[in-house]
């Protein structure tokens, strides 16, 4: 059972620690657009 | 349309994991485990498939796309490597009472995950212009596959220590097999669709910022 | 055709010369050879009875030869990078494919210049016996060397034109000759006399199943890889 357990956590932890990951490079995107739109709001 | 994707794929993965947990259970309750290693088996390969085709896509096209998919469908299925050789090692243990073995499966997804890791490490540490980098990385994907369909006939056709025996005795265990086979095919394409929109967008920032 | 020939004689000779000349890698490649056979003989110092002797034998050839070969095959393509001679390679009618082949070929002949040394002092420190096999010996010899040197000639360019360090080529070179070293040290188990011909049951061996097998699989990896190699070669190439 505990094996069980080590299992499916395993396959939670690893496919959310992927999305973490993008989750940090789109904020890190929106960041750069934040700043691009205010430095030239000109464009965009 | 990808939050639906999404949520479906998470939805469905949750069920599957539910009823692993519970209903679903092949005796002794320990090969539950193989609803979540099967799917991610399958999406493991089924991404290096998208790799292969996006590598000939990029050297036959050059088009900067292809190879967004490539670095994407690299990751997805490093992820997907991962969980396959580390679930592959629980159930294992639980069932044989070793973590590992030199059989062809095992030896296989084992190189699969190398295959993986490698393309990455590629994708970072080559010098040079992007295209270049890009091209090689392309060749070695294109290169790699050539070992990958042994994953693929060993897990067939060979007798191994690998393969138990077992068979469906209720509904819910097919159920929970095939809701999560969908769920994770469904998460690898949305993982996919997601980072490649992603560099996608960044690529266009930079473009702009540095022309 | 002739052309094809003659390409390829000129580069095979001029890698080769150059080499003999330089003396530089092959002596590095002879010495590091034996190294990696010696301290594997004295990490196996326990287990020096004849039941493990040819498992670490068998062993520590193979990762003689891939170790070297790497040196070998970074050799083959750094010393383009000095005046350009990369350059005047490709300036030349050559099909890049050609001068892959030329290189394989250098390569080859460098790495089979190594094992007529250091197999011999691996079978004398691990005190192996071949016994009448000596062909089936020099086959898989050839045959494993025929397949690091067509992968390694390959990233060797794709790593190298960027004056990147070798240890980026080893992972590379390494993760897919992964598949090829199954059959490779099965056959040489075979030969040195720890395993019968033909094997059952379950396990990576077993898979293989008898020599026979383990040659073909030689065999064939080597023809797709020598194959797919020399097709990607000029897309690697190309600036």
């Amino acid at each position: 059972m505990l094996y069980l357990l080590l299992g499916f956590s395993v396959v939670w932890v690893c496919h959310f620690a992927y999305l973490l990951v993008i989750d940090r490079q789109a904020r890190q995107l929106q960041c750069r657009l934040h700043a691009r739109a205010k430095a030239a709001p000109a464009d965009a | 349309m990808r939050r639906l994707l999404f949520a479906l794929a998470i939805g469905l993965l949750m069920v599957s994991t539910y009823l692993g947990l519970t209903t679903g259970q092949i005796a002794p309750v320990q090969r539950n485990i193989l609803y979540a290693h099967v799917p991610n088996a399958v999406c493991a390969l089924l991404c290096f498939v998208v790799l292969l085709i996006a590598s000939i896509g990029y050297l036959g096209n050059g088009r900067q796309g292809w190879d967004l998919v490539a670095i994407a469908s690299a990751e997805a299925g490093f992820v997907f490597a991962t969980i396959l050789n580390a679930t592959g090692m629980i159930f294992s243990r639980a069932e044989w009472n070793i973590w590992w073995t030199p059989s062809p499966r095992l030896v296989s997804s084992a190189i699969l995950w190398f295959l993986y890791a490698v393309y990455l490490i590629l994708r970072v540490s080559l010098p040079g212009s992007r295209h270049r980098n890009a091209r090689i990385c392309a060749v070695f994907g294109i290169i790699a596959f050539l070992d990958v369909p042994l994953v693929f006939i060993s897990a067939r056709f060979l007798p191994d220590i690998h393969r138990p025996n077992f068979s469906f005795d209720s509904g819910w265990q097919t159920a929970a097999l095939m809701l999560g086979m969908a769920g994770t095919v469904l998460l690898a394409g949305g993982l996919i669709w997601l980072r490649t929109s992603l560099l996608h967008s960044n690529l266009k920032l930079e473009e702009e910022l540095f022309p | 055709m002739k052309d094809f020939w003659l390409g390829l004689r000129a580069i095979v000779i001029k890698d080769i010369v150059v080499e003999l000349r330089a003396k530089q890698v092959l002596p590095t490649m002879i010495v590091l050879g034996m190294l990696i056979v010696f301290i594997l003989r004295m990490a196996s110092e326990s287990s020096s009875t004849s039941a493990g002797a040819p498992v670490m034998g068998a062993a520590a050839l193979w990762i003689a030869f891939l170790f070297s070969g790497l040196l070998a095959q970074e050799r083959s393509f750094a010393a383009e990078q000095q005046n350009g001679c990369i350059d005047g390679l490709l300036l030349a009618p050559l099909d890049p494919g050609t001068i892959y082949l030329a290189k394989l070929v250098a390569n080859v002949v460098m790495l089979s210049i190594f094992e007529l040394i250091v197999v011999p002092i691996g079978l004398i420190s691990f005190d192996l016996h071949v016994g009448g096999r000596w062909p089936q010996l020099l086959a898989v010899l050839l045959l494993g060397n025929l397949g690091i040197s067509s992968v390694g000639t390959l990233f060797s360019a794709a790593v190298q034109l960027t004056r990147t360090r070798g240890s980026l080529l080893s992972i590379v070179v390494l993760v897919i000759l992964m598949p090829m070293l199954i059959p490779a040290s099965f056959a040489l188990l075979v030969l040195f006399g720890a395993m019968p011909e033909q094997v059952g049951g379950t396990g990576s061996l077993a898979f293989v199943g008898s020599f026979r097998a383990a040659l073909g699989y030689l065999l064939a990896f080597d023809a797709v890889f020598v194959v797919a190699c020399w097709l990607l070669f000029p897309v690697v190439i190309q600036e």
